[in-house]
């Protein structure tokens, strides 16, 4: 998960601060975009866009502390664009179909990857919110800011995505 | 981090037991910290830039003040100007007139917007009051007082705002089959996509849609000048043109592959495309089914077409490369090198240039 507020590097000289940015961060963001995208590649190119992003703003963060908070915002906004962006111009479901099933490592390889179908079937906010709350572990009024959206609207979109979800993987779900 | 919810458990763990599948590292360090370190160094110059611009601007302000009262007619006027490339060069550079509306990202803590931003590139962003969420297209009343928007409600829903692009004062409808990429006339009709594709149109003021064609599906409908026929994207990928009233059948356009969004004036069709790897600008004609690229020259993908009222120049967003060079940009169809007008992240944004009143 991405790291918190204030968890990593209080200062530093700039030359060394995005490499020490990146170690501390860049595999955080990595299975946070590989959540919300279920495509390795993607969630490669969104992850060095995301922190390209951020570089370019380090200069002007108010609270420099908060890199992790604001990379994770960065990502989500990318993969939210993102989907935006194929949808509008009908590639989505190319590149959906095109999505690469990567191997895992999970033993319980069939509930996993029933688990990622289910995922893949949500709507993107839906996704993110649930990946927010149950992945990130993020409480509504982050996952709020992150989303762009009132309390209310999270947890309506949590519970939505959670009926579906229900609907598809059964009663365990919560 | 824990919270207080019962609930949830097992989703946790087996979110856990998921993400166990995800790569295990990021594969592209050294080119991410490489891209990353030109993108920091380009911020600081820009500080740096920005420091040198203000005594410029000091210098200069009365100079600027001159040209542009000298420079922006009053009232209805052709759209363009020759004007000289900064810096003495001989090349010529065509410089549009008017505002662009942009849709797009707000300040921190607000949704995306609509700000105006000068069409000659002279002048930073003029940010409004209007609007706080993501939407897809932005198109402006005949008498560019009003903008028409789809804003998205659940997954399921949507509505169409029509708001005051000065005070913000808002009219929701709301046609079933939550519509999308609403398209205003000079007629004073709306025309929308539906979220299965079908194509409707309905009176600005409110009242019954009619479709457009019964069986007939498609994208981004557009409007022709006259508002007598509406361009769109085919389910299949392809540019068509059909009677706004639908009485004949549609007329497919030879045109760009993959075509993602349009807008039409006088000059002609306006596409953005991918027919290879990145999206690019084409002209299209649509009585002859001609069309040929917009030369912008500029890396990066270019999308969001919006034509000036009289046609002659085409705002449009690029993707820059590397984090670097994308922004807002105007060319004029016939000629000159593109302008940079505005260099702020319009990633998420939509354009529409604003008409003369």
């Amino acid at each position: 998960m991405i790291a918190a507020v204030g968890d990593h590097v209080a200062g530093g000289a700039s030359a060394d601060r995005l490499g020490v940015l990146y170690e501390a961060h860049a595999a955080d963001a990595l299975r946070l975009a590989w959540m919300l995208t279920g495509d390795r590649t993607v969630a490669q190119d969104l992850v060095q866009d995301a922190f390209v992003k951020m570089a370019g703003r380090l200069a002007h963060l108010r609270h420099r502390e908060a890199f992790g908070a604001y990379l994770r915002v960065t990502v989500v906004n990318l993969a939210r664009m993102r989907g935006r962006r194929l949808k509008v111009e009908r590639e989505y479901l190319a590149r959906h179909q095109a999505d690469l099933r990567e191997p895992h490592r999970d033993p319980d390889v069939a509930a996993t990857e029933t688990l990622r179908q289910a995922l893949d079937r949500l709507p993107f906010r839906q996704r993110a919110a649930i990946v927010l709350r149950f992945f990130e572990d993020l409480p509504d009024d982050v996952t709020a800011q992150v989303l762009g959206c009132r309390r209310t609207t999270v947890r309506s979109l949590i519970h939505r995505g959670l009926g579906t979800l229900r609907e598809d993987l059964g009663e365990w779900v919560g | 981090m824990s919270h207080d919810r019962p609930d949830g458990d097992e989703l946790r763990r087996r979110l856990d037991r998921l993400a166990a599948g995800a790569p295990g590292s990021h594969e592209r360090r050294d080119q991410t910290l490489s891209r990353a370190h030109r993108r920091a160094r380009l911020g600081m110059t820009t500080v740096g830039a920005g420091l040198v611009a203000v005594s410029l601007v000091a210098t200069l302000a009365v100079g600027a003040i001159r040209d542009l009262h000298r420079e922006r007619p009053i009232g209805p006027a052709p759209t363009g100007t020759v004007d000289h490339e900064p810096g003495g060069s001989d090349d010529t550079m065509i410089r549009a007139r008017g505002d662009i509306g942009v849709w797009g990202t707000g300040p921190a803590g607000r949704g995306p917007n609509l700000s105006i931003v000068a069409a000659d590139g002279r002048g930073g962003p003029d940010r409004t009051a209007v609007g706080s969420f993501p939407t897809d297209r932005l198109s402006w009343s005949p008498d560019g007082t009003s903008v028409i928007v789809a804003r998205r409600v659940n997954d399921a829903e949507s509505t169409l705002e029509i708001m005051n692009a000065r005070t913000g004062a808002s009219t929701t409808m709301r046609p079933s089959g939550a519509p999308q990429t609403p398209d205003w006339s000079v007629t004073g009709r709306i025309v929308f996509a539906t979220e299965n594709g079908s194509l409707l149109t309905m009176p600005s003021g409110g009242g019954p849609t009619t479709t457009v064609r019964p069986g007939l599906h498609g994208s981004w409908p557009t409007w022709s000048p006259d508002g007598d026929q509406i361009a769109f994207i085919t389910p299949t990928g392809h540019l068509a043109v059909v009677g706004a009233r639908g009485s004949a059948p549609p007329q497919r356009i030879p045109g760009p592959a993959h075509p993602g969004s349009l807008d039409w004036s006088e000059s002609g069709i306006a596409v953005s495309a991918r027919p290879g790897a990145e999206a690019a600008l084409f002209l299209v004609d649509p009585s002859t089914g001609g069309s040929r690229p917009l030369a912008t020259d500029l890396p990066g993908n270019e999308t969001s077409p919006t034509m000036s009222p009289d046609g002659r120049f085409v705002a449009f967003l690029n993707d820059g490369v590397d984090g670097a060079g994308g922004g807002l940009y105007v060319v004029a169809i016939d000629r000159g090198r593109p302008l940079l007008v505005d260099d702020g992240d319009r990633s998420d944004a939509a354009l529409a240039w604003k008409p003369v009143s």
